[in-house]
């Protein structure tokens, strides 16, 4: 695959081991906003790149000489053959001067590499620019991205995120590269020569600028309509790249199902689409791309036939001709790249409001400007009649109202949907309440910062995710600074230490999607170690599932019992263990706390508690009394 | 032209996905290559290039076509300065009007012939390209899909994945456009050196003297751009890894407060990039004067030498300036394929690489297939029986020793034991994921070897613990259990399971579309659609892989009475934790260390204070037995919070009112 990174003839096909060739193929998706937003987009990128503007002048002038340099070498050929030569009067009687051949010769040398070294600073500062450009880019979506609130990427899809981290920052790139500094020298060069040639023979300029209009506009045209196809080249890409990823990593479904010739058929359809849209694209080209060979070569002839005949009668000088014959030359590249290079722009400003879109986003969850660090807080929690939606249609939780005094352990319980983590979303301020308030001590939430609280509240959740670094780094992922000695004096409270030991590597094995597999209970117990780090006031413990064995299950509210000590905790629970030895449970039904007490009084009042007791708690105690009716049978 | 008729891109950089080291999360971890595959082969293996040629077999007339019309074309457009330097020579100089017409219309008729050439070549390559491509795909796929489990166990999808994406597109573009374009630039340097021989002998060595000076630079400037590019490579893989991963743990990150952490590490995985890139644009920069002023000397020192010789008077005018003339055009298309050519080496080695791992995965036989005279069953009764079962995964490692068990048709059975036990092997074993390495395996008295593979898994349902969902509708997701269910069926399964309710009241009911994997349900949603998929195909085996691990108690309490409906009749396999899952069924198979160490009723069991009354009274069983010393431990921890605590004292001193806006850091 070649792609023009070109100029002048020197069109260079480096682009062929970039990784970054691919994404030039993928075309944003069309632009659905008007010239002047585009504008805006893309005026915003520019400054962006004004912070560089040095190298940008430097890039410009740098561009003007490139082009000074090149317009230099088919005049000075000129010069060569019509004085230095002496062929000014005719190709049959020359008077060769031998000292103006050795200095035509070393102009034209200086001249080419003048021009190379202007065009190395050019095309090297010009890289460099969109480079930065694109790492500044990167890293303030990267901030951005890390700051925004659950409510953000509750929505946002990770695919479309990376989409626009990745190929529209590319696109950006690309363009400042390509559609901006190349843009503005292709048409500074074809203007140059144009002038040129219509003060040396301004019929053959008409002639040759016939064509050069013509091709110019082919390649817009075919530019224009390849844009649809390749869009849905890549979309087919996109499809083919799903079924691939589902069918292998559901291998096990589609083996337990014997589906194999199933996904075979299903791999087939977006294959056969992408190769029936890729083909239509090289078919386009196919077309297109002689077409413009052809009317080049057509200019060339025009200019040789018509030349020709001048020169033979003498009205044009053979070193005119020959230079003209050269900047025929000069203009095939950057006119047939010109359609493309126009076709940038709208593209980059698609890809720039996307950018944009993700960096103008604002956090839900706002700092106010005078919120304080709370200093040693006791832990207590208050709700105050609060209420709380994910989108006004949808009201979560009405009303809550409750109080857990230091180093209480609540247990939640409730159906699923019933609002149990949606209440210990908002104590770390994941979310903001619509109505009421959460108080940390004395102080409501939202008058903290958010650093000094969440480092206050650690969240223990079933389904931990552990990030592709080494166990100790998981360990101490909200304590980068702790010890060695403390993660692991974390790791054996948290009971993990002695698997920790077992794998190959101890503490340096690494984990995460690419690492050791870790069972779900080692991966709690993880978590479990990570929090002790944090050393919380309040605690929330998400247990509402259980994929572990009866050891693990053990070890884990061992390690939990460690954790708990003298902290507010919170428990979704649904292991009899955790409930019955609560402080207070509250019981949630479709975002109200419907009941409020201890398990004694709950299951004598009956409701809701005792349905679900019922249901699936009771289970754990008969299993729990026999249990010990065996164990004292035994002794 | 300028995307070479292929079939564009398949990014290997979005995602991490399959390329590159690992996220680079931790400083220098980036270090850890090994997530790194060689990129470069050998220049030619004429094994690979064989089994390479094959492809090109089916589509040898249009191949042949794209080679003819290619030769065609490179001589049309190669020739064309000859043409100038002839008109220039023999017409234009003696003034001969009628030649110059001739030799004009010969010029115009080079020129569509070149055209037409040109336009059957891109034609019959894209003919040729993209069928290759799309054929590869899907042999390559198929055969993936064909693997038996035991390939996945240790294969990273994102690496497979690239097997069929950029593997297979590298190895097409070297058959189609590659070896063309090698093919077009060495013909088309032939016929410059031979015309410019014809032109002028003399002229034509000085020319071709410069031509080792640039070989050598441009071979020595590609080795270094390689290196170069392949950071690039490595570094906007672990750029794109690490951005992908903090997205996906981003609720972590903002509940530990370590977003100004991570966005330093972003900051060097980021700038690490910015350095390659540069370096690599740097090279690529590098070599433009280098070629300007080769390509400068050859035409100087042609200007030079015929000048001279045109003073000597050793040379015609005519011919002298014509050569001139001729020669500095076609040194411009002299120079051309030569650097196309140093730039085809890197591609060829890449395409190397990429065909010795693609043939690597077509290489790699099925370990399970079905027996040519395999039986067909039409129903099966649902008997299982393991007769003097081992198995290993490795060999020398046994997971299983031994194993006997006969499990009657409708009999609900429980494998109970430690992470490890081989629980799980068993039922793949049923399912024939694996084979055995000892023993046999037998469904209704057959061999499970010698059983059409399909006539097993028609009748059989299986949930795993991971309930995989595919992009697609709640229907389509459901119908994965058996194909030719009409909607009522699938609705009728999915009613059985007690998911119909919450479907119906979804947006588009059962047309609803699930994206990736199925996220916009709960897990517990998830499961109950796993369940339809496996009731669809009214199974007589039915395994239940941990099947109700994830979902909470309240779904598993829903799910449980379903199943107990579900399981009426069918043999079951359970693999579960939840006593209450386990209580119910007709046996539990007690299993440790790949051995059946009990069976018997829950009652049964618990009574005889074996094995199993160990394991669950580890669950209830107080007990505070520490294998390390426990105040030492949580006196670390104290020491630590001291630590923390006078250094946030200072902090909030230090730092008094300045606080860090957390949400709205950079905002416009």
């Amino acid at each position: 695959m070649r792609l023009y990174c070109c100029k002048l003839k020197d069109c260079y096909p480096v682009m062929s081991v970039r990784p970054n060739e691919q994404a030039e193929l993928r075309w944003a998706q069309p632009a659905n906003f008007g010239f002047r937003s585009g504008a805006r987009n893309l005026g915003r990128i520019f400054a962006y790149a004004n912070s560089y503007w040095r190298q940008l002048a430097l890039v410009l002038f740098a561009l003007l000489a490139t082009g000074a340099f090149a317009l230099a070498t088919p005049l000075l050929l000129e010069w060569a053959v019509d004085t230095a030569l002496g062929a000014e009067d005719g190709i049959a009687s020359v008077d060769v001067d031998k000292t103006l051949i050795v200095i035509a010769a070393l102009a034209l040398l200086g001249a080419a590499a003048m021009r190379g070294v202007f065009q190395f600073v050019q095309a090297y500062l010009a890289e460099w620019v969109g480079q930065t450009v694109a790492y500044d880019i990167r890293n303030m979506l990267y901030d951005r991205l890390q700051n925004l609130s659950f409510s953000y990427h509750d929505e946002a899809e990770t695919g479309q995120i990376m989409a626009r981290a990745t190929q529209d920052v590319e696109v950006l790139r690309m363009f400042l590269n390509f559609g901006g500094v190349r843009l503005v020298f292709t048409l500074v060069l074809m203007f140059s020569i144009l002038v040129i040639m219509l003060i040396k023979e301004w019929q053959l300029a008409v002639v040759v600028w016939g064509f050069m209009a013509l091709i110019g506009w082919r390649s817009y045209v075919v530019s224009k309509s390849l844009r649809p196809v390749w869009q849905d080249v890549q979309e087919g890409q996109a499809q083919l790249g799903t079924v691939l990823q589902e069918a292998l990593t559901g291998i096990r479904v589609v083996k337990a199902f014997a589906r194999e010739p199933f996904e075979g058929r299903k791999f087939g359809k977006p294959a056969q689409w992408l190769y029936e849209r890729s083909f239509e694209a090289s078919r386009i080209q196919a077309i297109n791309s002689p077409i413009m060979t052809g009317l080049w070569m057509g200019s060339l002839v025009a200019t040789m036939w018509w030349g020709g005949i001048k020169v033979a009668d003498g009205d044009l000088s053979v070193g005119a001709l020959t230079s003209f014959l050269f900047f025929i030359q000069l203009l095939q590249l950057p006119i047939r790249s010109l359609g493309w290079m126009v076709m940038m722009v709208p593209r980059a400003a698609t890809s720039a409001q996307r950018i944009f879109e993700i960096l103008d986003q604002e956090s839900d969850v706002q700092e106010r400007p005078t919120a304080a660090r709370p200093v040693d807080p006791k832990g207590r929690i208050r709700f105050t009649n609060v209420s709380f939606a994910y989108d006004e249609a949808r009201p979560v939780l009405a009303k809550v109202d409750f109080e857990a005094r230091p180093g209480e352990v609540v247990a939640l319980l409730g159906p699923t949907g019933s609002g149990k983590t949606s209440i210990v979303n908002l104590i770390p301020r994941f979310y903001d309440v619509s109505g009421g308030s959460v108080m940390l001590d004395d102080a409501d939430v939202r008058d903290l910062t958010l650093e000094g609280l969440r480092g206050q509240v650690a969240i223990v959740q079933q389904d931990v995710f552990l990030f592709g670094a080494t166990i100790q780094g998981n360990i101490a992922y909200g304590r980068p600074d702790a010890t060695e000695e403390e993660v692991r004096a974390a790791a054996q409270l948290a009971r993990i230490h002695d698997h920790i030991m077992t794998l190959p590597e101890g503490y340096n094995t690494w984990v995460g999607e690419r690492g050791a597999t870790l069972s779900g209970g080692q991966k709690q117990r993880v978590a479990i170690a990570r929090a002790l780090l944090m050393d919380p006031r309040v605690l929330i413990f998400d247990d509402s599932t259980s994929s572990v064995d009866a050891a693990t299950e053990f070890e884990i509210q061992q390690a939990m019992a460690a954790l708990m000590q003298g902290r507010t905790t919170f428990v979704i629970a649904h292991r009899l263990r955790s409930v019955r030895d609560a402080d207070q449970i509250l019981v949630l039904d479709q975002g109200e706390i419907v009941q409020h007490g201890k398990h004694a009084e709950l299951l004598a009042q009956g409701g809701l508690y005792r349905e679900i007791y019922d249901l699936e708690l009771r289970d754990q105690e008969e299993a729990f009394a026999a249990q010990v009716t065996v164990v004292g049978a035994g002794r | 032209m300028w995307s070479g008729g292929s079939a564009g891109g398949w990014s290997s950089n979005i995602g991490g996905g399959g390329h590159g080291p690992r996220g680079g999360h931790w400083g220098s971890a980036w270090g850890r290559g090994d997530g790194w595959e060689d990129e470069y082969g050998a220049l030619y293996n004429p094994q690979l290039a064989r089994r390479m040629v094959h492809y090109l077999k089916p589509h040898k007339p249009w191949a042949t076509v794209g080679l003819i019309a290619m030769i065609i074309f490179a001589a049309a457009s190669f020739s064309q300065p000859f043409i100038i330097t002839i008109a220039l020579r023999d017409f234009i100089a003696d003034g001969d009007l009628g030649g110059l017409t001739w030799i004009m219309i010969l010029f115009v008729v080079l020129a569509v012939i070149a055209w037409l050439a040109e336009f059957v070549r891109q034609w019959a390559m894209a003919k040729v390209g993209h069928r290759i491509l799309l054929t590869m795909r899907r042999e390559v796929f198929d055969h993936m899909m064909s693997l038996s489990q035991g390939f996945y166990d240790d294969a990273e999808v994102g690496r497979v994945m690239s097997r069929v994406t950029s593997d297979v597109q590298v190895l097409q573009e070297l058959l189609t456009t590659g070896v063309l374009t090698v093919v077009s630039d060495v013909l088309g340097l032939m016929i410059v050196i031979a015309l410019l021989l014809v032109i002028d002998v003399q002229l034509a060595l000085v020319t071709f003297a410069v031509l080792p000076f640039l070989l050598v630079a441009m071979i020595w400037w590609s080795k270094r751009a390689r290196v170069a590019f392949l950071e690039v490579r490595s570094a906007i893989a672990a750029v794109n890894g690490t951005l992908n991963e903090d997205l996906n743990g981003v609720r972590v990150v903002q509940s530990v407060g370590r977003q100004d952490e991570n966005a330093k590490r972003f900051d060097d995985v980021n700038g690490w990039n910015l350095r390659a890139t540069r370096k690599a644009g740097l090279m690529s920069a590098a070599v433009i004067p280098v070629v300007e002023v080769m390509t400068a000397t050859a035409t100087a020192l042609v200007v030079v030498v015929a000048g001279i010789r045109l003073a000597n008077g050793s040379l015609d005018p005519a011919t002298g300036v014509a050569a001139v003339i001729g020669f500095a055009i076609f040194i411009q298309r002299f120079f051309d394929p030569v650097r196309d050519l140093v730039l085809q080496y890197t591609m060829f080695q890449r395409a190397m690489a990429g065909a010795e791992r693609i043939f690597e995965v077509l290489d790699t036989e099925p370990e399970i297939t079905d027996k040519s005279d395999a039986i067909e069953l039409d129903d099966i009764r649902g008997e299982v029986q393991f007769d003097h079962v081992g198995l290993e995964y490795v060999e020398g490692i046994p997971v299983l020793h031994d194993v006997e068990l006969h499990v009657q048709p409708g009999e609900t059975v429980a494998f109970v034991g430690e992470t490890g036990a081989g629980k799980t092997s068993m039922t793949a074993l049923i399912s024939r994921a694996y084979d055995v390495s000892s023993g046999r395996v037998l469904i209704d008295g057959h061999d499970v070897r010698d059983i059409e593979r399909r006539s097993v898994t028609r009748r059989m349902g299986v949930v795993l613990q991971d309930a995989f969902l595919y992009t697609g509708s709640v229907m389509e997701n459901i119908r994965y259990g058996r194909l030719d269910a009409t909607d009522e069926e699938v609705m009728e399964a999915a009613r059985v399971v007690g998911a119909n309710e919450w479907i119906e009241r979804l947006e588009n009911g059962y047309g609803t579309f699930l994206n990736e994997r199925g996220q916009n349900l709960s897990v517990g949603q998830r499961q109950l659609l796993a369940f339809a998929r496996a009731i669809l195909s009214n199974p007589r085996i039915l395994i239940l892989d941990e099947a109700t691990a994830n979902v909470d108690s309240q779904t598993e309490a829903l799910i449980q009475r379903a199943i107990a409906r579900v399981m009426e009749g069918r043999t079951s396999f359970v693999i579960a934790h939840r006593l209450s899952t386990i209580r119910s069924v007709d046996r539990i198979i007690v299993m440790d260390e790949g051995r059946i160490v009990e069976q018997g009723s829950h009652d049964e069991l618990l009574a005889s204070g074996g094995y199993y009354a160990k394991l669950y009274e580890m669950t209830y069983a107080e007990s505070d037995e520490a294998t390390f010393d426990e105040a030492e431990a949580l006196g670390v921890l104290d020491r630590m919070r001291a630590r923390v605590r006078s250094a946030e004292a200072q902090l909030t001193l230090g730092a008094a009112g300045k606080s860090r806006v957390v949400g709205t850091s950079e905002s416009s």
